[in-house]
């Protein structure tokens, strides 16, 4: 009896070393509390990027920071909002998958005190989110619309592969590029597609046009995972040397096809200056302040054979 | 006979039991359907309805705010010369950033003479001996979001959706290409006195500040006496 009870007594004592070590742990590595970083896909090499230094950012000012994948789907971002009301976050760090989509999410997460800010994707109302960082992807657009006018001589037959329909960037690119190419009445465009922002659909895409329409001179893609795609597809078509890609995000591989001479353009976004922002602004927000502006648009630059030196995958040199 | 019987009768019943269940399946998913195929343009009809009318809102802005704000704008001759001293100060001064990045913008007034006459744009000297050229008025299709940055006038922050923003810039544009340019394109000369108000974009890495490319939303051709 007493060497069970000798035993119950030393298991009891192994017991309450771990829970209290293990609290330590999670005390030390939940200072500030925990910050939810939720991407809207996992599958596209720039928002890893955005995601991890979110992540990595929200770490360095003392939070326990976790990120969920939507995986480009409006169904799981429900469920990650409420896992994350129930799981006692303190704020989120949001890369939408629909503007319009996404104000009921991040509704609930105002209604139970979580502050939502979202980075690079754009939600229809700044009444549920307390601070935007976007990229200005319209005037990028127009900038890369006039290299576009330049490039083809105000003349040419082109395709549009456009993002997700419910995403605010896909159409801000898509009018910002028009606002400038509508203007050449000789340049015509021959198809506009969604390629779903993604490489495989972009190159499905691309692939059944090439098919219907194989006379063209140009093709803007409104990313770079889409860019990949479509010029994927005029490799297997053997018109790679004909056609020009134009893309849009600063993706590492459309980074060095640029300096390959395979795509033509891209516009860079920088994910590590918004999620850095949005990070900061969280902690800021989370200490008190409450003066931050609801949208903050961060510029885009234009990356071409001409200055892709002067850039990094993701960013600028020394960025 | 009898066991055939139950036997037949419980194979119906089950039978219909399927077919009710396949009903009521099929009732479910006629009035809660699981997804719908909605053509593209409709899709992004549907959005361009839903948003505002960047048309009217800009025609307000032009006739009750801007017009009203010309005096704000600094001096070409004065910006000039704080840019050639200092650019830096010179932007900490007379500069309004838009966001997070190396584009700012200048609103600018001034008084100048034409110096030469392009495709798309009329060349300023500030001064009547028209040895240099210190302005160019753009004056044939308007990009971008000059105007629309460069006086300050309106923040992104009041906009719920920035595709109403933008859509705001690209009808400021149009304002100019009708109301401004047309009369200017058609009386201009070299040599000729002009008084401008407009907006200039500035980037950092690749413009040049001198000569300001400017957005314009005043032009008067002046008289020689004036």
């Amino acid at each position: 009896m007493s060497g069970i009870a000798r035993l119950t007594g030393i298991l009891s004592f192994v017991a309450f070393l771990m829970l209290t070590v293990g609290c330590r742990d999670q005390t030390e590595q939940t200072g500030q509390g925990k910050i939810a970083v939720v991407v809207s896909t996992l599958n596209n090499p720039w928002f890893v990027v955005l995601g991890e230094t979110a992540r990595n950012r929200s770490e360095a000012n003392g939070y326990a920071a976790t990120i969920f994948d939507s995986q480009n789907d409006t169904a799981p971002v429900a469920s990650h909002f409420e896992n994350i009301i129930a799981g006692g976050y303190r704020a989120i760090l949001f890369n939408p998958t629909d503007a319009d989509g996404s104000i009921l999410n991040a509704k609930k997460a105002q209604d139970a005190g979580i502050p939502v800010f979202c980075m690079d994707r754009e939600i229809n109302s700044t009444e549920v989110t307390t601070a935007q960082i976007l990229s200005d992807s319209y005037s990028g657009c127009v900038t890369l619309g006039q290299y576009f006018v330049k490039v083809l001589e105000g003349k040419g037959r082109y395709v549009e592969i456009l993002g997700l329909v419910g995403d605010n960037n896909t159409w801000n690119r898509s009018e910002g590029f028009h606002s400038v190419v509508d203007r050449y009445p000789d340049l015509k465009m021959v198809a506009q597609q969604s390629g779903e922002f993604d490489r495989a659909k972009a190159m499905e895409v691309m692939d059944s046009i090439l098919q219907s329409t194989p006379d063209i001179d140009a093709v803007f893609c409104g990313n770079d995972a889409m860019a990949m795609g479509a010029y994927q597809a005029l490799v297997s078509a053997g018109k790679e040397e004909e056609v020009k890609v134009f893309g849009f995000d600063g993706a590492a591989d459309v980074i060095i096809s640029i300096e390959e001479g395979k795509i033509e353009a891209t516009m860079m976004q920088f994910p590590r200056r918004m999620a850095e922002t949005a990070a900061d602004w969280a902690d800021r927000y989370l200490n008190g302040e409450r003066d931050l502006p609801s949208k903050m648009p961060v510029a885009v630059e234009l990356v071409t054979a001409d200055n892709v030196d002067e850039y990094v995958p993701y960013g600028k040199e020394g960025d | 006979m009898a066991k055939k019987e139950i036997r037949s009768f419980e194979l119906n019943r089950r039978f219909v039991g399927y077919l009710l269940a396949v009903l009521a399946i099929g009732i479910f998913f006629v009035l809660c359907p699981p997804f719908r195929v909605v053509p593209l343009e409709e899709t992004q009809s549907q959005a361009q309805e839903k948003s505002f009318d960047a048309s009217a809102f800009a025609e307000t802005f032009w006739t009750d705010r801007l017009l009203g704000a010309l005096d704000s704008a600094v001096d070409a001759g004065k910006l000039l010369a704080a840019i050639r001293d200092n650019p830096e100060n010179a932007r900490q001064e007379f500069a309004r950033e838009f966001g997070i990045g190396e584009t700012y913008y200048f609103f600018v007034s001034g008084t100048g003479f034409v110096h030469s006459v392009g495709e798309g744009f009329a060349n300023i000297s500030l001064s009547k001996s028209l040895d240099s050229v210190e302005v160019r008025l753009l004056t044939a299709n308007i990009f971008g979001n000059a105007i629309r940055n460069g006086t300050g006038l309106l923040d992104v922050s009041d906009f719920p959706n920035s595709r109403g923003f933008n859509a705001v810039s690209l009808e400021l544009n149009r304002l100019v290409e009708t109301r401004v340019l047309p009369s200017f394109r058609k009386q201009v000369e070299t040599g000729q006195a002009v008084s401008f108000v407009g907006c200039a974009e500035i980037k950092e890495d690749t413009q040049k500040k001198s000569p300001l490319v400017l957005v314009p939303i005043v032009l008067e051709l002046l008289l020689e006496s004036e």
